[in-house]
């Protein structure tokens, strides 16, 4: 499912990115490649999400977490 | 021969203050040719060596993505340093890992800096520095920036490696990979190709896709044969992994996670940012507790600078006095010291110094806490609304201080649509000298209100340029957004030390704006007050003057606002700077900046006040952020809009508000 | 938390919301109305009100947040959430900052008064807390009454400062 329907304290891993290319590979850079554990610390629906991911944390909005798709944890 | 050095690191990781350490007071800020971007250098002296420092923008890839990253890229390539320093956060070392490996690609000799180890240590991460240094092949020397911990031993450490051979990088990639970097790398021998840079970093550029070095070889001779060659190598490749770039940048991270393994134990524990980010960031709360942080930093800033800038006032009205008549010179003499003179012009604007350290003061204050990438994050929900982007928050705070600094700082928001619309909205940001124009209108009327009134008057331009960008958006820009992505760097204690010299900058910026630009406004608005319209000698009777026939021709249009021409004049003289419009009405009044209030209170009511503050705000910025408009968007196209735009919304609101008021405030 | 500061705390949030609710009703009174009846929730001391409840709507919507965030974090430290200390220090914070900018308002408006004995005979005018525009207001007050709880946040603190 997107990362964007996750809810807050959810752990999630990568499964694949869809969009343009530059956003794609800006998000890889960034840490977001597949199989990557990404945990969800605060999801304001509607509004952007925060997720940590690698270590580090990043705000991202809500349109770039519905082309995240990951499979769910816990 | 001098050492250089360059410094390369994600954002927020710490490499400011380990530049300012190494170099103290021997450094240099500038700006990056033909760019935005502030350029930092330095020189530092150890064992009678002298060492060249560049700081280079914080980047989180070599790939070029934005200007930040094309800039350290091309001076690392072009320039060769003799050492890179890679500063990295040891709080969260996994991402900022990657930017070492690419860094390791080019083979220039590198040092690894793991800075905020005590940040590491509080979140329950142990890191084995010593492994580290191992499994990369490249020293490794841990700090603590702030306490200056490790930079002695950082200093030895760049002299030594730039006089040792070169390093042999230990990363390596699969075995698929290498065999294909290896091909590449003979063909780079055989063909004699660009042999100033290291050949395994055009080898994976090339796999990567790399335009600039495709270009670069292309030009060269036998260029064509080449690339057609590394062509069919990576055919192979491509069959089995797919787009090159995106299979390197997962095994930059395969390698990076296998390191992470053996280096780091334990688990990152909650720190306080992430509980304070709880509250901060609230679904409901959050944008309250914004709305309370800003009443409270105007409030602050008004509060403290109100005694600071009346002693200023009394002292220029004191020395206009006193030097009444000094020079003999009739003309001179009532241009500069007499009731509309230029003194007392000068002084109001002056003795506003003060608001403008404290703003920045506190604004500094805000920026080093973190707050502000949390106010973006704040303000995205409800800006995706109308269209606009988070990042444009930026832009929109800093236009509360300078216009100037907020077009400039546009250059963070990616894409071109929305950069224009913050570009061309910023101005109703009501920035440092139009508060100084409306601080000193509102004290006469709303003497315990001051700072809610100018609230209202942030709140108002706010509304309105979101208004505006919702226009833009949906019926000249029909596009997308730009994605939202950004990273939110833990919260630290606000230096007072930055603060305070931000504060100083910006104070003396304003000082010597005063001095010159303000200064010129206001002889050439005393000249024309002087000048009898009739006869061009001089009068000391305004009402025969230059600028009263000016003002008189074009009072007609403002009289549904129930201005008088003096108002109008100083309208026109704002367009060359906003500070100028006080200045300009005391001195066409004859009024001293004491009575400038009284005057006021007395001349008008509060309602049409209100409105021609609001015209003030709305109307065209001044010449200088103009100049910045058309730099930013490289057209006249984008300038005349602004100008007209802005002119014909401030006539529609100030009319409008005035009609409201007159029937909501009757008795005012 | 200890059940006591839960009480406290809840104690002072209502007081902060009420005294919030008051400023609104005070500055919507006073700008719309031209100055009708204003209300004051407290005691006079020699003509000074302690404490004053100045009219200003955007005043009170800060009293408010502050009250709503210590509300907040009393519910979630009853729920068990530690994330209750982020609420609590934000709500703390902004009780110090209002504190902080009442006892500057104060020095200020002094100053701002005396200042001209420097070297004249007059001041700018009289000066005294009654007519002062903030004089001893709820942010004073509660700020005071808000200022133990320091040692209640005193780990969290000290591990935020850790950082620089």
């Amino acid at each position: 499912m997107p990362l964007a329907f996750l809810p807050e304290g959810t752990k999630g891993i990568v499964k694949s990115i869809v969009g343009g290319f530059g956003m794609r590979r800006r998000l890889y850079e960034l840490g977001f490649t597949e199989g990557t554990e990404v945990w969800v610390i605060k999801s304001g629906r509607p509004g952007p999400i925060l997720v940590s991911v690698r270590g580090s944390r990043l705000a991202i909005g809500r349109g770039v977490a519905m082309k995240i798709f990951v499979e769910v944890v816990a | 021969m001098t050492v250089k050095v360059a410094l390369v690191g994600n954002p927020n990781v710490g490499k400011s203050v380990i530049f300012n350490n190494l170099t103290g007071s021997h450094q240099h800020i500038g700006n990056w040719p033909g760019k935005t971007v502030e350029k930092k250098e330095g020189i530092f002296e150890y064992n009678d060596k002298e060492v060249y420092v560049i700081d280079l923008p914080g980047i989180y890839s070599l790939t070029a993505y934005s200007v930040e990253e094309l800039i350290a890229r091309d001076y690392i390539i072009e320039e060769k340093p003799d050492v890179i320093v890679v500063i990295i956060d040891a709080s969260n070392i996994e991402r900022n890992l990657y930017l070492v490996l690419q860094v390791l690609e080019l083979g220039a000799k590198t040092l690894l800096v793991l800075n905020k180890m005590d940040l590491a240590e509080a979140s329950n991460l142990h890191i084995d520095a010593m492994e580290l240094g191992k499994l990369l092949g490249i020293p490794v020397i841990q700090t603590v920036a702030p306490k200056k911990i490790g930079m002695d031993e950082l200093r030895r450490k760049i002299l030594e490696i730039a006089k040792a051979k070169k390093q042999l990088t230990k990363i390596r990639y699969s075995s698929d990979f290498e065999e294909a970097i290896d091909r590449i790398t003979k063909l780079l021998e055989d063909y004699k190709l660009h042999e100033e840079y290291s050949r395994r970093w055009l080898a994976i550029k090339l796999l990567e896709g790399d335009k600039v070095i495709i270009e670069k070889i292309r030009k060269t001779a036998k260029g064509k044969e080449f690339l057609k060659r590394v062509e069919k190598i990576k055919e192979l490749l491509e069959q089995k992994y797919g787009n090159l770039e995106m299979a390197l940048i997962d095994e930059r991270y395969r390698v990076i996670k296998c390191i992470v393994e053996k280096v780091v134990k334990g688990e990152k524990t909650l720190t306080a940012s992430d509980y304070l980010d709880q509250a901060l960031l609230d679904k409901y709360l959050g944008i309250p507790i914004f709305i309370s942080i800003l009443w409270a930093m105007f409030q602050f800033t008004f509060i403290v600078s109100t005694p600071f800038s009346d002693i200023l006032g009394d002292f220029f009205t004191i020395l206009s006095e006193r030097m009444a008549g000094i020079t003999g010179f009739t003309r001179i003499d009532y241009l500069l010291f007499g009731e509309y003179g230029v003194l007392n012009g000068i002084g109001m604007v002056i003795s506003f110094v003060p608001l403008i350290m404290t703003l920045y003061f506190a604004m500094s204050l805000l920026e080093d806490f973190g707050y502000l990438a949390r106010a973006a994050f704040l303000m995205d929900k409800v800006m995706r609304k109308l269209g606009l982007t988070g990042r444009s928050i930026i832009p929109m705070i800093l236009g509360f201080g300078c216009n100037i600094a907020g077009v400039y700082s546009t250059r963070i928001i990616p894409t071109e649509e929305d950069r224009i619309i913050a570009i061309v909205t910023n101005p109703l940001m009501l920035c440092s000298a139009r508060l100084v124009v409306f601080t000193a209108i509102a004290t006469a009327f709303w003497s315990s209100a001051v700072g809610s009134i100018l609230l209202s008057l942030y709140i108002i331009g706010i509304v309105l340029a979101i208004l505006i960008a919702l226009m833009l958006k949906r019926f000249i820009f029909r596009g997308i957004t730009s994605p939202f992505i950004m990273e939110l760097p833990p919260y630290q204690m606000p230096s007072l030390k930055v603060a305070v010299t931000q504060m100083w900058i910006k104070g003396s910026l304003f000082f010597k704006k005063a001095g010159t630009i303000v200064f010129l406004g206001l002889l050439i608005v005393g000249f024309l007050a002087t000048t009898d319209a009739s006869t061009l000698s001089f009068t000391n009777d305004i009402e025969y003057s230059l600028v009263a026939v000016i003002g008189h021709k074009l009072q007609p249009i403002f009289t549904p606002l129930n201005w008088d021409w003096r108002l109008v004049v100083a309208i026109i003289f704002g367009f060359i700077a906003k500070e100028i419009v006080i200045g300009t009405t005391a001195m066409l009044y004859g009024v001293s900046e004491e009575e400038f209030s009284i005057f006021l209170a007395s001349h008008y009511d509060p309602v049409t006040m209100y409105a021609y503050m609001l015209f003030v705000l709305i109307y065209v910025p001044c010449i200088a952020t103009l100049a910045a408009v058309k730099h930013e968007t490289q057209s006249w196209k984008w300038v005349i809009f602004t100008i007209v735009y802005e002119t014909l919304l401030a006539y529609t609101i100030s009319l409008i508000i005035l009609f409201l008021g007159r029937i909501v405030f009757p008795g005012v | 938390m200890k059940k006591n500061i839960q009480y406290y705390e809840t104690f002072l949030g209502l007081l902060y919301i009420l005294y919030g609710i008051l400023q609104v009703y005070n500055g919507v009174t006073n700008w719309w109305l031209q100055g009708e009846k204003q209300i004051q929730l407290g005691i006079k001391i020699f003509e000074v009100w302690v404490p004053n409840t100045f009219p200003d709507p955007f005043s009170g919507f800060t009293l408010i947040t502050t009250g709503l965030l210590f509300l907040v974090a009393v519910y979630y430290s009853k729920q068990g959430f530690t994330k209750y200390i982020g609420y609590l220090f934000i709500a703390w914070l902004l009780a110090m900052i209002m504190l902080t900018l009442n006892i500057i308002e104060i020095i200020a408006s002094f100053l701002d008064a005396y200042y001209p004995l420097l070297y004249s005979e007059k001041p700018n005018f009289e000066w005294n807390l009654s007519t002062d525009t903030w004089g001893i207001a709820p942010h004073f007050i509660l700020g005071l009454l808000s200022s133990p709880l320091y040692f209640d946040l005193s780990n969290f603190i000290k591990e935020l400062m850790l950082k620089q």
